[in-house]
């Protein structure tokens, strides 16, 4: 008989992912070169979760229809990333991208998730050009923040790219690449 | 020490979940290029295999997108959440033709510019340029005045919709609306929407052969993106125990629409940031058995597959997998699409089986099993097509309310939103497998909103 | 309008191909090339016969998955297009069109019009990233880059990885492909610890692969769908001079 338990974590929403991440148990460090994971698609989140389950020295075994993780579909996405990172002042804020994203999702997700979300979507900005995305610059040599009315905060988006349509992602599913040469 | 940690297959696609003694173990693929069958074990299994949005046929997804690893998964013991939940997106440029294969988004990010308008005039064949400023009605910044051109993507899918239904669609077909950068090129100059903008006017002009900076540009909503997807817990795991589900593959983040921007920041804070975390706890308190390939659940899963692609080869009919494919999009399109009903929703649960009863009778497949064949590929991904497309429709006709992309026509406010049933559809519906021909199992995850309080969503 | 197509069909890595001509009718001119050859395709199947096999996928010029010698032309006539994304008005009425895969030694085609680009994939793997951990990135505003250089890395990153480059080049040279990848990453602060192992390496791969050297006819800038620009090959050539000056 199924039975689902979501697992959402009890306490104040802001402190639930840190908390939950303190009780999950850990693979000793030595042992984690025993498990092999299958992944399979190479989107931005396939591609991802590979290069991080490999730099944590899982092995992983990567399976996709295309002949190159760089085919995948999320490479062509638009629009861009959603950070709340303020950078223009508008008072923007985790709460604020968590609050649009459940009401806009017209309350039929989850709480807990859509707050984890917001609070981790900060980091993948600065991970994304870390691994040499070039994000749309504007003339501050800043990454721009583009407009969205969807969302509250009127300057929210990070675009991946100036002419709105392009390739700019490639480096993510590249990124797992370094985990792929032989020695 | 980092050599060698990820092996990396192309061109093998996979056809299903081995689950053994509970727990998804590895998975069984197909050589594309030798025909194959090769099987993937580890100690879990990850789908990131993005949405199911090609079920409708048109879409913005690549051709090759397609639902056959969830559905697999599904129908190995994974529960459906939400299937109903589809995103249709405002911005795409119109079907021209019977011959189209796909649709081409143009960026959300037009919008900021481009005011949507049609002709106030029923049926007005007039060329746009031709239609004076107080004979055109900008209905969404009309009916939202303080969003304007920027109301969430369902709503302004909506909005063309019902006025195209009412007759004042333009361009051939009467199914688009304009989106008209007349304006912002008056106030700004043409260089500026060229640096700006540049690439998607290109791509219009390409595809469409007017140009845009002389014409309004003609839009339709088009099927982008699917909210709905594999039921996972917090941990990303879905109820198979070791089978995690990440990006658009999972329903997790985005309730009954999405925002845009939020599909990458929702594929990568999965990838990044939360997986990572979760599956290491998954890890170090199971124990697992030590499995070969010869195994049993590995030999038995990968018969199955090899059966079912021997039925798809002995049909030996007259038609094409793609015009089944087209026919069930078109089903889809209009009875679950952007304005649903009871009476549409029920037609579509009877004309389904039929289109799949038609399919394996009369699909033709030609070529082998063991080589590079696109044809049997693509006869395997309407197959699922064909049974997803049940589920959905099963799931929009027992959610009685409107929601986000989920629009009930029964259920609307008298501005006509969407209107929710809170009292009785706060939940996720979670849909499990009982086999074939068999209505599937129904579970609800209740929903908890303890910070942001329901209230009827308004972009007045 | 109305179309005959010289069609390259080949069965296998291992067999003989050869050239077969089909008529096609009735197709729109706002019909894509690629919808070209479906239409012909729903007619071999319902004749029985194999239809051809082509790569495609996002059908809007992003994913580099089709790549088709249109009478000679990687891509087609129309500069600046994918397959996909050309149409067929640009065509004439009754006009023959030939058909052909990529044709490159470290390209082997593995059936009728598809190749196989693996090679690209493995000089990426030499190294075309940048070996940062997950986690614990600096904020993404915390490295200034002026303007001219972030657009100019923008447009290296425009490469779709199609291998036009290669099938345009008499030497099937992919010196477009990798110039592309080692710049956007040379542009930039982030690509700067790996700068010199990155460009040695890559360029070492792309010759043990088998791919030509330049000679400068600038035939891959002509034919890149992303009108790539061969300035890029002047900062390879600095970036493997370089490399073997440090």
């Amino acid at each position: 008989m199924t039975k689902l338990n979501s697992k959402i974590p009890v306490g104040p929403i802001e402190k639930q992912w840190d908390s939950h991440r303190f009780n999950l148990k850990l693979v000793n460090a030595a042992n984690k070169r025993k498990y092999t994971i299958v992944i399979v698609g190479t989107g931005l989140a396939g591609s991802s979760a590979a290069a991080s389950l490999a730099e944590l020295g899982y092995n992983v075994l990567l399976v996709s229809y295309h002949e190159s993780p760089r085919r995948a579909h999320s490479i062509a996405a638009q629009g861009g990333i959603n950070a709340p990172k303020n950078y223009s002042n508008d008072g923007d804020s985790i709460y604020r991208l968590f609050y649009d994203t459940v009401k806009g999702g017209d309350y039929r997700a989850r709480e807990s998730n859509v707050y984890r979300l917001a609070q981790v979507s900060g980091n993948i900005i600065d991970q994304c050009v870390a691994q040499g995305v070039p994000f749309l610059a504007s003339t501050e040599a800043c990454w721009t923040i583009g407009p969205s009315g969807e969302h509250r905060c009127p300057e929210r988006f990070t675009h991946a790219d100036k002419r709105d349509s392009n390739c700019s992602l490639v480096p993510i599913p590249h990124s797992a690449g370094r985990w792929m040469r032989e020695r | 020490m980092d050599a060698g940690k990820v092996k990396f297959f192309p061109r093998r696609e996979m056809l299903d979940l081995v689950v053994a003694d509970g727990q998804a173990r590895g998975i069984v693929a197909r050589n594309m290029v030798t025909g194959a069958l090769e099987t993937y074990q580890g100690h879990a299994v990850v789908l990131a295999t993005g949405g199911y949005g090609n079920t409708w046929y048109l879409s913005t997804m690549a051709k090759a997108s397609n639902a056959t690893a969830v559905w697999r998964a599904y129908k190995r013991g994974a529960c459906f959440g939400n299937p109903c939940f589809a995103q249709i997106h405002p911005t795409c440029i119109p079907q021209s033709g019977a011959y189209q294969s796909k649709l081409t988004l143009m960026s959300e990010s037009l919008r900021n510019d481009g005011r949507i308008w049609v002709p106030k005039k029923k049926g007005d064949t007039r060329p746009p340029q031709d239609i004076p400023e107080n004979e055109r009605d900008y209905y969404l910044e009309r009916l939202y005045p303080s969003f304007g051109n920027l109301v969430p993507r369902d709503v302004a899918s909506r909005r063309a919709k019902e006025m195209c239904d009412n007759g004042y669609g333009v361009g051939p077909t009467k199914l688009a609306v304009y989106l008209d950068f007349g304006d912002a090129i008056k106030r700004n100059g043409r260089h500026w929407i060229e640096e700006k903008y540049g690439n998607l006017f290109d791509m219009y002009h390409e595809i469409t052969n007017e140009d845009p900076y002389r014409l309004p540009m003609r839009i339709y909503p088009a099927i982008h993106y699917t909210m709905g997807g594999l039921w996972v817990d917090y941990n990303l795991m879905s109820n198979v125990p070791g089978l995690y589900v990440i990006g658009e593959a999972n329903f997790s983040d985005h309730g009954a629409n999405r925002l845009g921007a939020s599909a990458l920041m929702q594929g990568l804070a999965d990838g990044y940031f939360i997986l990572p975390y979760t599956i290491g706890d998954y890890l170090a308190t199971e124990t697992f058995q030590s499995l070969k390939e010869t195994d049993e659940p590995f030999q038995r899963t990968t018969k199955d597959v090899t059966e079912r692609i021997g039925r798809l080869l002995s049909v030996r009919g007259k038609t094409p997998a793609d015009d089944f494919h087209r026919e069930l999009g078109k089903v889809m399109w209009d009875n679950v699409g952007m304005g649903r009903n009871k009476k549409g929703l029920e037609a579509a649960l009877k004309e389904i089986p039929k289109i799949r009863n038609a399919f394996w009778k009369d699909v033709k497949v030609v070529g082998t099993a063991d080589s590079l064949n696109s044809e049997l590929e693509r006869a395997g991904r309407v197959a699922d097509f064909l049974e997803l497309s049940e589920l959905i429709a099963r799931d929009a006709l027992h959610r009685q309310e409107s929601c986000g992309g989920h629009f009930r026509v029964e259920s609307q406010t008298e501005e006509g939103e969407a209107k929710r049933d809170d009292r009785n559809f706060t939940y996720v519906a979670a849909w499990e497998y009982a086999g074939d021909g068999k209505v599937p199992k129904l579970h609800k995850e209740p929903l908890k909103f303890d910070y942001v309080k329901p209230s009827q969503r308004s972009y007045k | 309008m109305n179309f005959t197509l010289k069609i390259w069909r080949q069965k296998s890595r291992e067999a003989e191909g050869g050239f077969k001509t089909y008529a096609v009718k009735d197709i729109p001119p706002d019909a894509s090339f690629l919808e070209l050859l479906d239409v012909l395709n729903a007619d071999l199947i319902r004749k029985g016969e194999e239809p051809i096999a082509f790569d495609h996928d996002c059908r809007e010029g992003i994913c580099g998955s089709c790549g088709l010698v249109i009478n000679g032309r990687s891509h087609g006539p129309h500069k600046g297009a994918a397959t996909c994304e050309q149409r067929m008005r640009n065509f004439r009425d009754g006009e023959e069109i030939t058909v052909e895969p990529w044709r490159a030694k470290p390209f082997p085609i593995l059936k009728d019009l598809v190749v196989d680009r693996t090679a690209f994939d493995r000089i990426m793997l030499a190294g075309g990233y940048v070996s940062v951990r997950t986690g614990g990135a600096p904020d993404a505003n915390a490295i200034p880059i002026p303007k001219p250089v972030a657009d100019e890395a923008m447009d290296a990153a425009a490469c779709i990885g199609c291998g036009a480059c290669v099938a345009a080049c008499k030497n099937a040279s992919a010196m477009l492909f990798v110039a592309a990848k080692v710049s956007q990453l040379a542009l930039l602060p982030q690509g700067q610890a790996e700068r010199v192992e990155r460009a040695e390496r890559m360029i070492a791969q792309m010759d043990a692969e088998g791919f030509g050297a330049c000679s400068n006819t600038y035939a891959c800038e002509a034919e890149c769908p992303k009108k790539i620009s061969v300035t890029h090959i002047a900062r390879l050539n600095r970036e493997f001079i370089r490399a073997k000056l440090i």
